[in-house]
């Protein structure tokens, strides 16, 4: 499970504040937990050799804002037509894009995306992403355990 | 003679806004220009009136790539100019720091923006499909320099733990050791790194210059030294401004430097010129194997010069972290000022080449800052290059000629190099 964002930018900060609540649930011990920041190429290492990966991201999809979605791995991928054209500002998406490219394709796959309301330098979620939290944990557990 | 005009937009990114302009009509070159509105200016006022602990944190937000190298300059002309002289311990750590942003960096360029034009890959992405094993070892040298700077400073981008006088973080010996072990097994990515780059062929133009960079007499120098020129004069920092003349050239937009010549380079080329009889062994058996010597004029091989010092700063790191251990690091008060009011210069290598970061300050609070950052001062010297290489390749195929611009841009590993990819080029009959 890789969490990605900035938690000194309002919601953006959602995917590491959702892995600290599923870091609690005992249930999900064995899961390999990562909080990959603001992300990079190197996340492409980070992939490599998993059976089941969870990512766990704020995503601009024009929802209402806290609402989320699930995305699956094609969804994600970047136009081809922007494909690294600015490697100094590579992102999860690049660095998953990067991952197949290297011939790294999980069984399983998703990226729960959630709608932010907030992204200002401040920190701390914006009420309507904090109440779209313990929903999505849920989901995301039972993802995981009906593997 | 073809008539050729080269556009490249204002790119309106992080890491700088450029334009590329390059125009010939009937065989005559018109307009040939690299315009760069440059961050830093901001940046100068933005820490007047900071206090003289904050400044290095604001300057390191001048650059993701070079947080550490912006963060390390900042640094020292605070202490420069506020009279502190940190501990042996505190320049260790930051040397070693300094390499891994050198390595970190120069992986990127080399691996991600320069080898797939060389493999004739329109990306890294064709280029994971097509050698795998190339881009993994990219990622794991890149992933190595990342881990190396988060032990000591917390983070690569826009470091924490380095304050003036010293760090607020150390790291501990299990760490240094597992670093150390991970550097001493990148010895065979270096050699393959050189294995690759030996094959690979980089067009030939040769354009002689002055090149500008720090210089030790005994060590191959990222932090720290005398500015020195290849036409042999060498200048204490505090002097930085006999050597960059920085000034305005209409109609840029930017600022442009030069010194004995109309432009001087900086970066890897520069410091292998000026420092390669300081290279660790290893590097300099890299620098023989890749075909670069003292004398190279060719800035397509500033590439090559960055595959060097990958092997160097590699070699660098091992010694630097055996001595740590050896010696054990200990957690130490950051040092702190004789004075509140002064001014001085801070000076270090970072990947693209020398920065400079001059402060004064009165009763602990900035009040004028001035930064002199690499890109800046390539400038000059690229347009020259593009002026004296345009004509050579004019009769080229179109693809040839838009290429071999772009590839000349990257060479410099300008801020905007990404983004050289947006390079327009019209063909008129």
């Amino acid at each position: 499970m890789l969490a990605v964002g900035n938690p000194y930018r309002g919601d953006d900060g959602i995917g590491p504040a959702l892995l600290e609540v599923l870091r609690g649930y005992s249930d999900l011990a064995d899961v390999d937990m990562l909080d990959g920041g603001t992300g990079g190429l190197e996340l492409a290492l980070v992939l490599e050799g998993r059976d089941h990966v969870i990512v766990l991201d704020a995503a601009d999809f024009a929802g209402e804002p806290g609402s989320w979605r699930r995305f699956t791995l094609e969804e994600l991928l970047p136009e081809s037509g922007e494909s690294l054209a600015t490697l100094h500002d590579a992102g999860v998406a690049h660095a998953i894009a990067l991952s197949l490219a290297l011939g790294q394709r999980p069984r399983k796959f998703s990226l729960y995306g959630i709608q932010p309301a907030c992204l200002e330098p401040v920190v701390g979620l914006s009420s309507e992403a904090k109440s779209a939290m313990l929903e999505v944990a849920c989901v995301v557990r039972d993802e995981l355990c009906s593997r | 003679m073809t008539d050729v005009s080269v556009n490249v937009h204002h790119v309106t990114r992080l890491e700088g806004h450029g334009n590329i302009v390059v125009d010939i009509r009937n065989g005559a070159l018109e307009n040939c220009r690299f315009d760069v509105v440059e961050a830093p200016r901001f940046f100068e006022v933005m820490l007047r009136g900071r206090s003289y602990l904050e400044a290095s944190h604001v300057a390191s937000r001048i650059c993701g790539i070079c947080a550490v190298g912006h963060a390390t300059a900042s640094l020292r002309a605070t202490e420069s100019a506020l009279g502190i002289e940190v501990s042996p311990q505190t320049t260790l750590l930051r040397e070693l720091n300094m390499l891994g942003e050198i390595l970190d960096s120069h992986v990127l360029h080399v691996y991600m923006l320069v080898a797939p034009d060389l493999l004739g890959q329109p990306s890294v992405l064709s280029l994971a499909k097509s050698a795998p094993d190339v881009v993994r070892r990219a990622l794991r040298l890149k992933q190595l320099a990342g881990d190396l700077c988060r032990a000591l400073c917390g983070r690569h981008t826009h470091p924490l733990g380095m304050t003036v006088g010293g760090f607020s973080m150390f790291p501990d010996s299990e760490e240094l050791e597992a670093l150390l072990g991970r550097f001493v097994n990148a010895r065979h990515d270096v050699d393959a790194t050189v294995e690759l780059f030996r094959k690979l062929t980089f067009p030939a133009f040769d354009r002689e210059t002055e090149y500008i960079a720090l210089w030790s007499p005994n060590r191959y120098t990222f932090l720290d030294g005398e500015i020195a020129s290849s036409l042999g004069e060498h200048w204490p920092l505090d002097r930085y401004l006999e050597v960059t003349n920085e000034r305005p050239v209409a109609p840029a937009t930017s600022k442009r430097t030069s010194h004995a010549r109309s432009s001087y380079m900086v970066g890897a080329l520069s410091r292998f010129k000026t420092s390669h009889a300081s290279l660790h062994p290893r590097a300099a058996a890299a620098a023989a194997d890749l075909g670069l010597t003292p004398d190279c004029c060719n800035p397509f091989f500033n590439t090559v010069a960055q595959v060097v010092e990958i092997a160097h700063a590699i070699e660098s790191a091992i010694e630097l972290l055996k001595s740590l251990l050896h010696s054990g690091v200990v957690p130490e008060e950051p040092v702190q000022p004789a004075r509140l009011s002064g001014s001085g210069v801070g000076a270090c290598e970072v990947p693209r080449g020398t920065l400079f970061h001059a402060y004064q300050y009165q009763d602990g609070r900035m009040q004028t800052a001035n930064c002199v950052v690499p890109t800046g001062q390539n400038i000059g010297n690229l347009e020259e290059d593009m002026r004296a290489f345009v004509p050579r390749i004019v009769e080229q195929p179109e693809d040839s000629v838009r290429l071999n611009l772009e590839m000349l841009a990257r060479a410099y590993d300008p801020c905007i190099s990404c983004a050289t990819h947006l390079v327009k080029v019209r063909f008129h009959p």
